[in-house]
């Protein structure tokens, strides 16, 4: 295996280290109409607050629409009295936002500026906000609690031929392996994974992968050594004797159609991940797997790192590397989505006074709106702010050095691999704590092969109370399924499903031309 | 399945209708032509609402016919091609709107008299065709002997609560499973956490073993320093199959399958570092990964002969799972607690944990006395419901010191989903509740004299035990209704009126102090109960004023999971939906999608005038595509408008007095439906409408009705006519005995007995 740390050492510096060669040979194999186009949501429990992505130049646009300058406020949505959207165009300053400053060239990194978008006023109501929306935030429905009312955006995307491919050939190529990557970290981090965020449909949740293992296990299991390998080699003898048996009691069968029916569904799915193991098996995929620039539990110490925000940077890098050998073109990254945000971040910078007693997060979100010493409770000057901001912060740490990877591996017709995935950094309940849904802020990196126009600008849409103005997260979520050139692209995405879905709710068809034009 | 639509029936609400009325040719019975609403009206007296019901009832009656006309001679009636045009049954159940002398007064008595008229004439089609039911995420873990499992969060899930058999409540109550197999996704999930149902049996050190799971028999597999023998292990694998998976004595067939299996496929592995624990999680993750662990099975034996109406019953083990899953949603004899968890905890029916959950069903099935009815019947008194300070039926889950905040009231888990479910209370915590206080008396704050109550405060207690999170030990809003209605079952005595009748709730503690009851220390004042107390049962338990609350549905949680964000919001459509369907048995047909239901912009309004505005209440003739499905929502639903979304008791609306006026449709305009009790009756608020709805024989014939699905797992026809009649010949008299009225559907040859069809060639 590759050395992690030399390897994304090397992608920061921007140079191709021999380390990459074989990597980027296979990534450019693909001719400039098959490049893969890759979706991947970084999703945050319980909020951003948009302070934390707003740019000096954003902030003085805001503070020109007549209801008053920001001044110190976190949130500030009641500030969009505007009426049509304000398009802040790009002049190298995102980076002056509190928590981006990991775009910038800090250290000789690459720039990423020019390739991200800032997003503010986008609404999400239907979902009902609050802590958190549950799979309302993918699905644009209200669906907290345990009922998914609709598909999830990242599985609608994740079925698209346009992303995943066709059928595969006799290497298993043309066809990505698995539907999706998703993981994330929990409140709960003792737990394989959870459910709460994506759902491949009404009532049918999907889960996210939480345990390092677990999630190390379901992209390189077939490669494994040691016990995650053993349970591979497991999972096929009781796959095999699960059909046997199955095989016999449908030869037996005594029932109706109805019921025979279920045993033919059950044999169907077998088949289905015998099957995924089979391509996994087939020599292509295993020298990728073997290839990709990944080091297992057994030398990784993010494996066993006790702090949430390591086990997260631990399936940004299983992300990547999923993305980069082609093993998957959608990645979600759920950080305490779903109801599982109350996380005790326990390895941030702070000052004593603060990290001595920082507690979970739900409680650090109610210490940071107690007003104090002059400061209301909606200040970044409270101590309590700060670690939310560096939690924010650090989310963007990842994405960008997610985001260098890929803009560092090439695709055959020159562009980066950057260029033909976006990143969608957004919360899972809107811009705060107890959030009322009115805002929902929204980093976006990379995607411009896709019609992205990530050139460093801010977008800040008119608030929910003009009407005409004003935009919606399911209008995203449209912009996305035009963007990876679905078959049939999406003008209303959160119209299927269960009742309480975007539907009743909708402002506006369509996609966001401000920040996406077709290719 | 098509069904003819009129008119734009609201889930939310309906305002600017200008699509037009479609209607839908059924396959299922032809139907007149009907495009609008005055031509419907034209027709002679034909009943918009009993055409509908009707439809809804047939196509109920097509499902199950559909089922049960796959006899012998019409096998080809079952296949996918032929249900579109499924066969409706017997003449005599066909559809009556479609006679022109019609009259919906006096025939939509018939229609639900004929339910429970026991005419006689059943025939075949009265039974059900023997199921396959897959598991759910509950009995998952009950069967596999885990806990601290779901509660009414899914993030308070341990890994067992994780498995992947969410059951869809799209599908009506959660026991229909009509579809319900193992899909990739399902598979995908449920291969990495298999592992859990192991958990309680890997090994003789493991600190987490079950009690069952310890004989000494069993030694001999545990030993890594030797290699099991056969008779090993056929004795390990016939006692877990058994007492961990299957839940009866095995066959012989399968006992040697797993022994094969274990010796050919598993225990080589050893010979490469596999340990001994490692080996065992296969076999079990593989045996759960077995149709008999999945699915609960109702599928003859291949000896059993059908009786001379094709029926076969169930075996004597079926009847126990049956029973046990309906009633315990577990197995029976499923296993009970791990060693380290101790000793001396006593289950419902007096037997210790260690022995099993629900063992008497189990044994009567061993024993064989399970086929006698009289034997089912105890055996239903024994698990439905009783009293108990101690709260055994909640000890797996819950904590002693959290079980002394419940009442000591319960009854079994499956009769406490059929409650939760019918009233539709389960998506309490998808809400989010925007000034819970709102138009309360808690609007003033004033009153108090105490910085320490406030609004926000009122607000976070609110949410705290709405289920987005448990901050405290005291018993959610959900629960507490459980409570409530555990007494109320428990005392088994004109049950249904009491639900809905009764003045005693199980309240939170209410103190904002330092009692040391609630970590939260935050006020829970939805029942305008201010004072402090020791959280004892004897305080929580309280009669309500009898102008602020009556039954279940002047509960907090009722009210508050049929409302939205804002106190004048949509409540009354969403609990006026729940009367007319859930206790009229009415059928509300979804929203046009051509439709854009919204409420006009509520500043200052009144949820009642802002209805008006959008639906024309009062004018019908303005909104008649609107009016069509309001009209049958709406005045169910004002009376409930003497409570805000949260359910607090309002002290003024929009600074008007609270106002839960109604007057019932009379059943002439259109003539719309209403029973023949209700009928135009002037309603002052939601507790006089309880009470009117608790005397109304139609009403505790749909609440009949909703039992028979949930218990039997599908919608009745008129087939279950007798069985229905039981029902209520039972209940009524047993005095309202709703534990008499589960004896009569668990011990009729409906419940007892299976149609078996063979597949086709």
């Amino acid at each position: 295996m590759i050395n992690r740390r030399r390897f994304l050492a090397g992608l920061g510096l921007g140079v191709a280290s021999p380390m990459l060669m074989p990597l980027m040979r296979y990534v450019t194999a693909n001719d400039s109409s098959t490049i893969p186009k890759r979706v991947v949501f970084v999703i945050e429990g319980n909020g951003i607050e948009p302070v934390n992505l707003l740019s000096d130049k954003a902030r003085q646009r805001i503070d020109t629409f007549g209801a008053g300058a920001i001044d110190d406020y976190r949130n500030f949505h009641r500030k969009y009295v505007h009426t049509s959207p304000e398009i802040v165009t790009s002049d190298d300053t995102l980076a002056s936002a509190r928590a981006l400053s990991a775009l910038g060239s800090q250290n000789g990194d690459v720039d990423l500026q020019g390739d991200a978008a800032v997003l503010f006023g986008l609404s999400s109501l239907i979902t009902g906000a609050g802590h958190t929306s549950g799979y309302g935030a993918l699905t644009s429905s209200r669906s907290r609690g345990t009922v998914p009312k609709g598909e999830s955006i990242d599985c609608w995307l994740a079925r698209q031929d346009s992303v995943r491919g066709l059928d595969p050939d006799m290497d298993g190529r043309g066809r990505t392996p698995f539907e999706a990557f998703r993981a994330g970290i929990h409140k709960e981090m003792h737990r394989q994974f959870v459910y709460g965020t994506s759902a491949y449909g009404p009532a049918s949740p999907a889960p996210i992968l939480i345990g390092a293992e677990a999630a190390y296990s379901f992209l390189f299991s077939s490669i494994a050594g040691g016990s995650a390998g053993r349970t591979f080699q497991n999972q096929g003898i009781m796959l095999e004797e699960t059909l046997r048996q199955l095989d016999r009691t449908a030869n037996q069968f005594t029932g109706n159609n109805f019921e025979r029916n279920k045993i033919d569904t059950y044999r169907e799915s077998l088949l289905s991940i015998k099957a995924r193991r089979e391509v996994l098996l087939k020599q292509h995929w295993q020298d990728t797997l073997t290839n990709l620039p990944f080091e297992g539990p057994d030398t990784n110490t993010l494996f066993s790192s006790p702090h949430p925000l390591q086990r997260l940077e631990l399936h940004f890098e299983l992300a990547t590397s999923a993305l980069l050998g082609g093993l998957t073109n959608v990645a979600v990254i759920a950080s305490g989505s779903g109801g599982g945000f109350d996380i005790n971040y326990t390895d941030l910078a702070l000052p004593s006074s603060l990290a001595n007693d920082l507690p979970a997060r739900h409680q650090t979100h109610h210490l940071a709106y107690t007003a104090a010493d002059g400061f209301h409770g909606n200040s970044i000057n409270l101590p309590w702010a700060e670690p939310l901001r560096q939690v924010t912060e650090r989310h963007v740490d990842l994405i960008a050095k997610m985001a260098r990877a890929l803009k560092a591996s090439t695709e055959s017709d020159g562009s980066s691999t950057l260029d033909h995935t976006i990143i969608v950094y957004m919360p899972d309940n809107g811009e705060t704590h107890h959030a009322s849904g009115q805002e929902w802020p929204v980093l976006l990196v990379g995607g411009k092969a896709l019609g992205f126009k990530t050139d460093g600008r801010s977008v800040i849409y008119p608030g929910v109370a003009q009407d005409d103005g004003h935009r919606q997260m399911s209008n995203l979520f449209n912009t996305l399924t035009h963007a990876v050139q679905a078959e049939q692209p999406l003008n209303d995405f959160g119209d299927e499903g269960l009742e309480l879905v975007e539907g009743g709710r909708r402002n506006a068809y369509g996609p966001l031309s401000e920040i996406w034009q077709p290719v | 399945m098509r069904r003819v639509v009129i008119g734009c029936c609201a889930l939310l609400m309906c305002v600017g209708c200008d699509g037009e009325l479609k209607s839908y040719d059924d396959p299922a019975a032809p139907q007149p032509d009907l495009t609008t609403l005055e031509d419907m009206q034209s027709e002679g007296g034909v009943n918009l609402d009993m055409m509908r019901d009707a439809t809804s009832d047939s196509m109920d009656m097509v499902s199950d016919t559909r089922d049960m006309n796959a006899s012998v001679d019409d096998m080809d009636s079952t296949s996918d091609a032929d249900m579109a045009e499924p066969d409706m049954g017997p003449a005599e159940i066909q559809p009556r709107y479609m006679d022109p002398d019609y009259n919906p007064n006096k025939d939509f008595e018939d229609a639900q008299d004929m339910l429970f008229s026991c005419s006689g004439e059943s025939g075949p089609w009265a039974y059900t065709l023997a199921r396959m039911q897959r598991i759910d995420r509950l009995e998952w873990v009950r069967n596999t002997g885990n806990w601290y499992l779901t509660r009414d969060t899914s993030t308070r899930a341990n890994l067992a609560g994780t498995n992947p058999f969410e059951l869809s409540v799209a599908h009506g109550f959660s026991t229909f499973r009509q579809d319900a197999s193992v899909n990739n996704g399902e598979l995908s999930q449920y291969m990495n956490m298999i592992s859990e149902a192991a958990r309680g049996w890997r090994g003789l050190n493991s600190w987490q073993r079950l009690h069952v799971a310890r004989d000494r028999k069993l030694n001999c597999f545990y030993d890594e320093a030797s290699v099991p023998d056969a008779a090993c292990i056929e004795t390990w694998v016939r006692h877990y199959l058994e007492y961990g998976a299957f839940f009866q004595p095995p066959t012989d067939e399968q006992v040697t399958d797993w022994v094969d299996f274990m010796q050919d496929k598993v225990l080589p592995s050893e010979a490469t570092g596999q340990t001994r624990q490692q080996s065992i999680e296969v076999l079990v993750s593989t045996i759960w990964m077995s149709t008999p662990a999945l699915f609960r099975s109702e599928l003859a034996e291949s000896t059993a002969q059908p009786d001379d109406l094709g029926r076969i019953k169930l075996s004597d083990w079926q009847i126990a799972q049956q029973l046990a899953a309906v009633l315990g949603r577990r197995a029976a004899g499923s296993p009970g607690v791990f060693v380290n968890y101790g000793s001396g905890i006593t289950l419902v029916d007096g037997e210790p944990m260690e022995a099993g959950h629900m063992v008497a069903i189990r044994d009567a099935a061993r024993d064989g006395s399970i086929s006698d009815p009289e034997v089912i019947a105890n055996l239903i008194r024994t698990y439905a419901t009783g009293i108990d300070p101690e709260r055994p039926d909640l000890t797996v889950d819950v904590s002693p010191s959290s079980r002394e905040f419940r009442g000591e009231f319960w009854v079994s888990e499956g009769i406490q989903r059929f409650f939760r479910e019918w009233l539709g209370v389960d998506q309490l915590s998808t809400k989010f509740k925007d000034s819970a206080w709102a138009t309360s008396k808690y609007d003033d704050l004033s009153q108090f004299n105490d910085d320490r109550i406030t609004h926000r405060k009122i607000n976070e207690g609110y949410a705290h035990l709405q289920g987005e999170g448990s901050y405290s030990r005291e018993p959610l809003y959900i629960q507490q209704l459980d409570d409530m209605i555990a007494r109320v079952v428990q005392s088994d005595d004109a049950v249904l009126e009491n639900l809905l009748t009764s003045r005693t709730f199980f309240t939170p503690n209410g103190a904002l102090s330092s009692s040391t009851n609630s970590r939260g220390q935050v006020p829970q004042y939805v029942y305008n109960i201010e004072d402090e107390h020791d959280g004892s049962r004897a305080n929580r338990w309280r009669t309500l004023p009898a102008h602020e609350r009556a039954g279940i549905l002047t509960h907090p949680a009722w009210l508050a999971a049929h409302s939205d964000n804002f106190e004048n919001g949509t409540g009354i459509i969403y609990r006026g939906k729940w009367v007319r369907e859930s206790l009229l048995c009415g059928d509300i047909n979804p929203v046009e999608g051509s439709i854009d239901a919204k409420l006009v912009s509520g500043d200052g309004l009144t949820a009642r005038e802002r209805l008006r505005q959008s639906t024309g209440l009062l004018e019908l003739q303005e909104k008649p595509q609107c009016m069509a499905c309001h009209v049958e929502m709406n005045p169910y639903g004002l009376p409930f408008e003497i409570y805000n979304h949260a359910g607090f008791v309002r002290a003024h609306d929009q600074n008007s007095p609270p106002d839960g006026s109604s007057q019932l449709p009379t059943g002439s305009v259109g003539g719309l439906f209403v029973p023949p009790e209700l009928r135009g009756l002037t309603i002052n608020s939601a507790v006089d409408f309880s009470t009117a709805l608790s005397q109304s024989p139609h009403v505790k014939r749909c609440f009949i009705r909703q039992t028979f699905r949930y218990f039997m797992a599908r919608n009745e026809t008129p087939a279950d006519s007798c069985t229905l009649k039981a029902m209520e010949d039972a209940y009524d008299m047993n005095n309202g005995s709703f534990v008499e009225m589960l004896v009569a559907l668990m011990t009729s040859d409906v419940f007892l007995y299976r149609l078996q069809v063979p597949p086709e060639p």
